[in-house]
Parts: structure tokens; sequence; C-alpha cells
């Protein structure tokens, strides 16, 4: 039987880095292997000895894309410690600033990482020449995560406003309410955007997968939950 | 006589120069600043060639390349060969951010034991190469210009490119964060409410954000052009806070910058 290897020494369009190699024989599935070369930074080490309210502008260098999930996770963190609690207008507002970083960082991984997988292009600027209406409104909305991202934390990536207990400053209402025109346009273009990968060309494949989520009986969870899986795991994270 | 006829010039593409971004280690921020560049992006990639940018695309175009730019540090025995690659391939290198301009918070090893480090963090140590220090990419090779911020400031990016295709120095500003505060109207937070703030020591760029959100700076774009960071931490002493503190206060983003390394030395000797 022939047997075939596909050596991917750089998996682009992934956050970090990473290379794939696959072995086939005939049909066959041989065997994958998953190499993570992305150097070590060993947060975990030298956060020993830092000031509890350094820690979360420190984890948030644990990954651009997404800084608000480790700036978050920490304070939650250092408040159970504390035993504070965040709670009102100022929850809400911290719930606002992660939806801009949902906004802003699924926007680019479905329109920018992954959408010229499925279409056949190397990358969305290549794919801006046959489809340049959809490109644009895939960058507009993220520009509007970023400007939630913004407004409530200072600038975009490594938001500088959050810290353990809520944030350093609130923003004034009349500044927030610039977001709603935006936001509005952002919900209608989010559900073009559901139909429009709907149609997208998906394998006919079925695995017995295990897929986890968080959940919340009242709100979509995103910053409180329990994490639970279509087979039955149900475990308590935090709040609930 | 005969005469030739002129040859007819083929049309020719205009040339567009090619641009790569390199990661090394660092979190992806800074290279993310240009797909943050929503505005600019489509107009970017008229002028310029993105040959080798892996986040964004799986093209890779071979060099050598025009204007790389390189965010992240060294701290593997592969990278230290791969940045000098880099190099030979790369026309003009720029560096982006922290990471790659003073070795990122991760050069926080550089101050202990990175083998301690390792058995720390890893279950099996020994899957784990990494050197013993995180260092800026300037001491592994020649840089050409450096982008300072943790992260770089998006403007100040795409004035670099521009600079870049018009082949004049990038308009980058050298003064301190005070400088901005004082411009936009900020009233100082150390003053008026005795917060401990890095702005007088540190480069302007960020456009002095903290402040205008009511903390002090933390120094994320690094030590400004002569610094006097003694006089800081004395300031710093004087309004209450513990050696230690001063020392942690300069060992953070850019603790690994020369002047802030310094400092923190000086504190945790003295
Ligand atoms: S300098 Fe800061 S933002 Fe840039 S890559 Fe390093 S950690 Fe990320
Ligand atoms: S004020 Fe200081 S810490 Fe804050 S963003 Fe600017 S340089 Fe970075």
């Amino acid at each position: 039987m022939k047997s075939k290897t596909i050596k991917v020494n750089h998996l682009a369009r992934v956050e970090g880095e990473g290379a794939l190699d696959i072995k086939i024989q005939g049909k066959k599935l041989k065997d994958v292997k998953l190499r993570i070369y992305e150097p070590p930074r060993f947060f975990e080490a030298f956060l020993r000895g830092r000031d509890f309210r350094e820690v979360p502008d420190i984890t948030a260098r644990i990954c651009g894309i997404c800084p608000i999930a480790y700036e978050l996770g920490a304070s939650y963190a250092m408040e159970d410690i504390c035993g504070i609690k965040v709670e009102g207008q100022l929850r809400a507002l911290r719930r606002l600033i992660y939806n801009g970083e949902w906004i802003e960082s699924h926007v680019l991984h479905v329109y920018m990482l992954h959408a010229p997988d499925f279409l056949g292009y190397q990358d969305a600027i290549l794919m801006a020449k046959d489809y340049p209406e959809v490109v644009k409104r895939g960058l507009r909305m993220k520009k509007i995560g970023n400007e939630v991202l913004a407004l409530l934390g200072g600038r975009e990536i490594h938001p500088v406003n959050l810290c353990i207990g809520g944030f350093y400053q609130v923003p004034a209402k009349q500044k927030l309410r610039t977001l709603l025109d935006n936001l509005k346009w952002g919900r209608d273009a989010a559900l073009e955007t559901v139909t429009w990968v709907a149609q997208f060309p998906y394998e006919d494949l079925n695995v017995d997968y295990e897929f986890v989520a968080m959940r919340h009986p009242d709100e979509y969870a995103v910053i409180e939950g329990r994490l639970v899986s279509n087979k039955g795991m149900d475990i308590p994270i935090r709040g609930i | 006589m005969v005469i030739k006829k002129k040859q007819k010039s083929l049309p020719h593409k205009k040339y567009k120069p090619k641009l790569a971004v390199f990661k090394f280690a660092s979190c992806d921020g800074c290279q993310l600043s240009l797909l943050d560049c929503e505005d600019e992006l489509l107009a970017v990639t008229g002028e310029i060639e993105i040959a080798h940018f892996l986040e964004a695309s799986r093209r890779v175009l071979d060099g050598p390349y025009d204007l790389s730019l390189v965010e992240g540090s060294i701290t593997t025995p592969h990278d230290a060969k791969r940045i000098r690659d880099v190099r030979k391939i790369s026309r003009t290198l720029v560096t982006i951010g922290a990471c790659a301009t003073a070795g990122g918070i991760q050069a926080l090893r550089n101050f202990k034991d990175v083998k301690e480090f390792v058995s720390l963090v890893y279950a099996r140590p020994q899957y784990i190469s990494t050197l013993a220090t995180s260092t800026p990419i300037v001491e592994h090779v020649p840089v050409d210009f450096e982008l300072r911020g943790c992260p770089i400031n998006k403007s100040q990016l795409v004035e670099t490119i521009s600079a870049f295709l018009q082949g004049r120095k990038p308009q980058t500003p050298t003064s301190s964060v005070c400088m901005e505060c004082k411009r936009r109207g900020t009233v100082c937070v150390m003053v008026a409410q005795q917060m401990a703030c890095m702005g007088p020591v540190t480069q302007d760029g960020c456009g002095a954000i903290c402040p205008a959100y009511n903390r002090g700076c933390y120094g994320c774009f690094g030590p400004k052009e002569t610094t006097n960071t003694e006089s800081l931490a004395k300031w710093f002493l004087e309004m209450g806070m513990k050696k230690e503190e001063v020392m942690r206060t300069f060992r953070g983003f850019n603790g690994y910058a020369p002047e802030f390394r310094q400092e923190s030395e000086r504190q945790e000797m003295g």
C-alpha cells in the first residue's frame, strides 16, 4: 500500500507557533503529530513575588488576541482571595469590554483566519479581490469590537483600564452612547455573517466528540457559569 | 542605413516592496496591531506585498524582504540562530514591541534561575529547550529601527511603514509620557494624587493613556532618551514606597532595558 507523509512546517493563520505531520497509508490515517515550538515564557514562575495588583496587567501578555480573558481571569482569582465581589454596573461594564474582545477576536478568526480555508484562498487579503464587500464587512465588525475595547480599556491590545475591583475609571454615559449606532449595525452584520458561514462546504464527517462550553442560566456565559459538555459533564467554575 | 525599429518596452508591473513579519517569544499582540489597522489594511496591501506573515497568510514568498518586522525576544538556541537567518534575508529590519526591543516580560527570568523556572512550570522539563535569558533582537543582529511599546502603537506602525516606503526616517517622539499628558491636559496623577507614575522616565508613543484613565504609567514604552531614573526612584521612596516596590516598578515589561535594569538593581542592592 502506498504511504504518504504531509508535513506542514509552519501552521499559518493561527495564534502561536506549531507544525503538523500527517502520515497516511492507502486510505488510512496512520499518524498525526502536532508539534508546538512556541517558546516557553514562564508566567507561572515569574509571577511569584509580584504585588497582587500587578498580576492582571502581567497575565494579559500571555496573549495579545485575548488579553481581557487573562486580565479578568487574574482579577477574579485575586478578588476571590480578597473576598471581593464585583457586581451591578461594574459587572455589566466588565461584560461589555469582554464582549468587545469577543467581537474583535471572533471576527478576526471567522473572516481572516478561517474563511480563506473554506473558500480556497491563502489569506483574507487575496480573498478580498473576489469578495471585497464581505471582507470589508468583516473589517468593519472587527473595528467595532476594537472600539468597545479602546473606549472602556484605553487601547485595543492590552487595555490599561481594568483592575482588581473593576476599573480605574468608569466611562461617561455620553461616551458609551457613541457606540450604539455601530453596535446596531454590527448586530445585523453578525446575522449576515451567520448566513454566509452556514453556506460554507463542510466535510461529511462524524466524530464522537465531547463538546465543552460554559453555561449560565440567565445570560450568555462569558464571565460566569458552569462548565458543561454534551456528554453530561457539569462542574462549577465561577458564580453559580 | 538600416534604421532599427525601437523595441517596445514590455508593460511592467509596479514593483511592490516585500513585507515580512517574524515572530519570536511574544504574545502576538504587536503583529496583531497590523491586522488592527482595519481602515488602512487593504490600502497598505496595495502598496506593499505581504510576503511572509504567518499569522495572516499561508502564502510565503521567498526572500529577500525589503522590510522585516520582528516581534518577540530571543529565548531558545533555535531562535538565536533563526534571527541571524532572518537578518540575512532582510534589507531593513525593524523590531516591534518591548519583547523585541528589551526582552519583554519574559526577561524577568534574567534576574532569576531559569532551571528552577522550568521545573516549576513543566511536568517534564526534559522537553523544554530554553536559554537562561530573554534578550532583545539588537543583542543578536544589527537593527535598523526600533518601535517601542507593549504593544506598539498602531499609528506609529503605519507611520513606520509609510516612512520606509518614502525612504525617510519615521517620525516617532523620543520625549516622555509627561509631555503628552501636558499636551492632552491630563492633571498629573503623581502631583495631585500621589500615585506612582513612570511617566517621567518613559518614552511617549501611547498618547499617555494611563494617567488619562486615572492610573500611573507602568512604563510599557520603555526608557526615554536620557532618563533620570534615580531621581524618580527617590520620589517614589519619599512618597512612602518600599525599596522592594520601587525595584518591582522598574522591573516590568521593559525591566531588562539598561536604564530600568540599572535602577531596579540599585534598589535591590541598596
Ligand atoms: S511587546 Fe507586549 S504586546 Fe508586543 S508581543 Fe511582546 S508582550 Fe505582546
Ligand atoms: S501610560 Fe505608560 S504604561 Fe500606560 S500605555 Fe502609556 S507607556 Fe504604557
